[in-house]
């Protein structure tokens, strides 16, 4: 057992070569930890590239000869570096690191290494286990080459197939669109004559003039006799004038004419039966019901509508 | 195949000369002071040669590659040397395996992974035997390189002690010197520093290091 650092050659030409040596050896760790006894720990770790301060490429090439006696002296100086350069070179060093002396027993075993592969080479199994190797490699290769064939010609198969029935589907919705273009066409709705401006329960404007209640269905009530201001001639006119007035009933449904709350109820609900009758009538016109017995039908109607509300105007509990 | 000459001179400069028709390259150090040449195998080519099955490009790879990663499993993996020797082993038989699926980039880095995986593998093994010894006879089985480490250590640990205590002892002219002459610095640096003649550079590094080593006793070298 020695102090290593005793060791150091006097003649600083010959440390560098000294301590690669030692670097290689596994007497590093104790140089170290006798370097660290002696100078303690520095005030300012370097890394181990700040440290060589661009000579790295030289040191893996041709070793810590390269280096100016600074930079060797920063090595020294913080010592934990030295195991870290001793792993760099081994990984990245040049053929230089090769040419350091060995101990006898690291030569040795060198020796008997290069020996054993020497004689598994010569005694073929190795080789054997390389032709094995090849011809497993070269049977993967055309079991690959065989699957990307296969693979490639069952995805052009699969692509036209793809592509047929791609064109098909266009073909088909192509077709579809037209047919849904030309039905639009036909379900297209009917003309309906513009509506004439404002009769019956759509000539409600003037109601907001009116005060009390019994004064606003009276009114409502002379507008349920505008109905017999225009006969008329025919069947469709018959539902065109039906189909006007229930419009009327709607607009009062949705937006109440202003009356006070039971009136208003009151009204709502009658207006949803005249509605209904109304419909029923034109449900029975449309489905063929002769024409003159749905006119006096619908005049009844409008007359029971307006006397309706008549009768209602002149209630006693509206009076009040 | 490119070859060259390549002169490594003592500035620094770096001489490369067209050196045809070998299959080598070579190189000139300077190695402790004394000028001296070795033939470098173009490892590339060697690495191809092999990958294609031939042996004797592989032989010349081991031959080349064998010292590096014996000094890499002892000491960057800390393997005992004879276990390292039988990993070694291993490794070139996979590498010689493996040759002819090797990606392109650098041979070392390569092998050296391949050692790296190897390493591992022989220490968990090696862990294994350790507990399945253990479960079987009861007992711990002697571990010859565990005992080797751990004296190592204790070792490094008392020569640590009683270097720092002869230091302490050691006279502070003399001390200052020697750490000096410990940083790596010449015996003309620490006078022109110290601002001292070099004769007392010289007899103060000489009695220090005489001090040491009789305060060190038999650790001394």
């Amino acid at each position: 057992m020695t102090a290593l650092f005793l060791d150091m050659p006097e003649d600083r030409n010959h440390l560098p070569v000294w301590l690669e040596c030692v670097v290689l050896s596994p007497d590093l760790p104790r140089l170290v930890t006798e370097l660290k006894v002696i100078h303690g720990v520095p005030a300012h770790q370097l890394s181990l590239m700040d440290a060589m301060f661009g000579y790295s490429q030289t040191v893996l090439e041709s070793g810590l000869v390269s280096l100016p006696p600074p930079v060797l002296s920063r090595l020294l100086r913080q010592p934990d570096l030295l195991p870290k350069l001793r792993d760099w070179v081994l990984e990245s060093g040049g053929s230089y690191w090769d040419s350091i002396e060995a101990t006898d027993a690291l030569s040795s075993s060198t020796q008997r290494i290069v020996e054993h592969v020497r004689k598994s080479m010569a005694s073929k199994t190795l080789m054997a286990d390389r032709r094995r190797s090849l011809t497993k490699g070269v049977l993967l290769f055309l079991a690959m080459a065989a699957s990307v064939a296969i693979f490639l010609v069952w995805h052009r198969y699969e692509v036209n197939k793809i592509s047929q029935i791609l064109a098909k589907t266009y073909e088909d919705n192509e077709q579809l669109r037209l047919d849904n273009d030309l039905l639009k066409q036909r379900l297209a709705p009917v003309p309906v004559p513009p509506l004439a401006p404002g009769w019956g329960f759509a000539r409600r404007e003037d109601l907001a003039t009116l005060e009390g209640d019994d004064a606003k269905l009276t009114k409502l009530s002379g507008l349920a006799l505008e109905w017999g201001k225009k006969q008329p001639q025919n069947s469709l006119e018959l539902a065109k004038r039906l189909l006007e007035f229930r419009q009327g009933c709607s607009g009062l449904l949705l937006n109440p004419p202003p009356l006070t709350k039971p009136q208003q109820v009151w009204f709502a609900a009658r207006c949803g039966d005249w509605a209904s009758s109304i419909e029923q009538q034109l449900h029975a016109l449309e489905s063929g019901a002769d024409f003159r017995k749905a006119l006096e039908n619908a005049n009844s109607l409008f007359v029971s509508i307006a006397k309706e509300l008549t009768d209602r105007a002149k209630a006693p509990s509206n009076s009040g | 195949m490119s070859c060259s000459i390549t002169i490594l001179v003592l500035s620094g400069t770096c001489f490369q000369l067209p050196f045809p028709r070998t299959g080598a390259d070579f190189s000139l150090f300077n190695y402790d002071g004394i000028m001296t040449a070795r033939l470098e195998p173009d490892v590339d080519s060697l690495v191809e040669q092999a990958a294609l099955g031939d042996a004797r490009s592989f032989d010349e790879l081991v031959e080349a590659f064998s010292l590096r990663l014996l000094r890499f499993l002892t000491l960057t993996r800390g393997l005992p040397l004879h276990r390292a020797e039988d990993v070694a082993q291993e490794v070139w038989i996979k590498v010689w395996k493996a040759l002819p699926r090797r990606k392109p980039g650098p041979f070392l880095g390569w092998l050296l992974t391949i050692a790296r995986n190897a390493a591992t593998d022989d220490q968990k093994s090696a862990y294994h035997r350790l507990v399945r010894q253990d479960t079987e006879e009861g007992i711990l089985p002697h571990v010859a390189s565990g005992e080797t480490q751990q004296s190592h250590e204790s070792d490094v640990a008392l020569v640590s002690e009683r270097l720092a205590a002869c230091l302490e002892k050691l006279d502070l002219e003399r001390k200052q010197v020697i750490e000096r002459f410990a940083a790596g610095e010449s015996q003309d640096d620490i006078a022109q520093m110290l601002l001292i003649p070099l004769g007392t550079v010289k007899s103060r590094l000489s009695r220090g290091r005489q001090d040491l080593k009789v305060c060190l006793g038999d650790l001394a070298p």
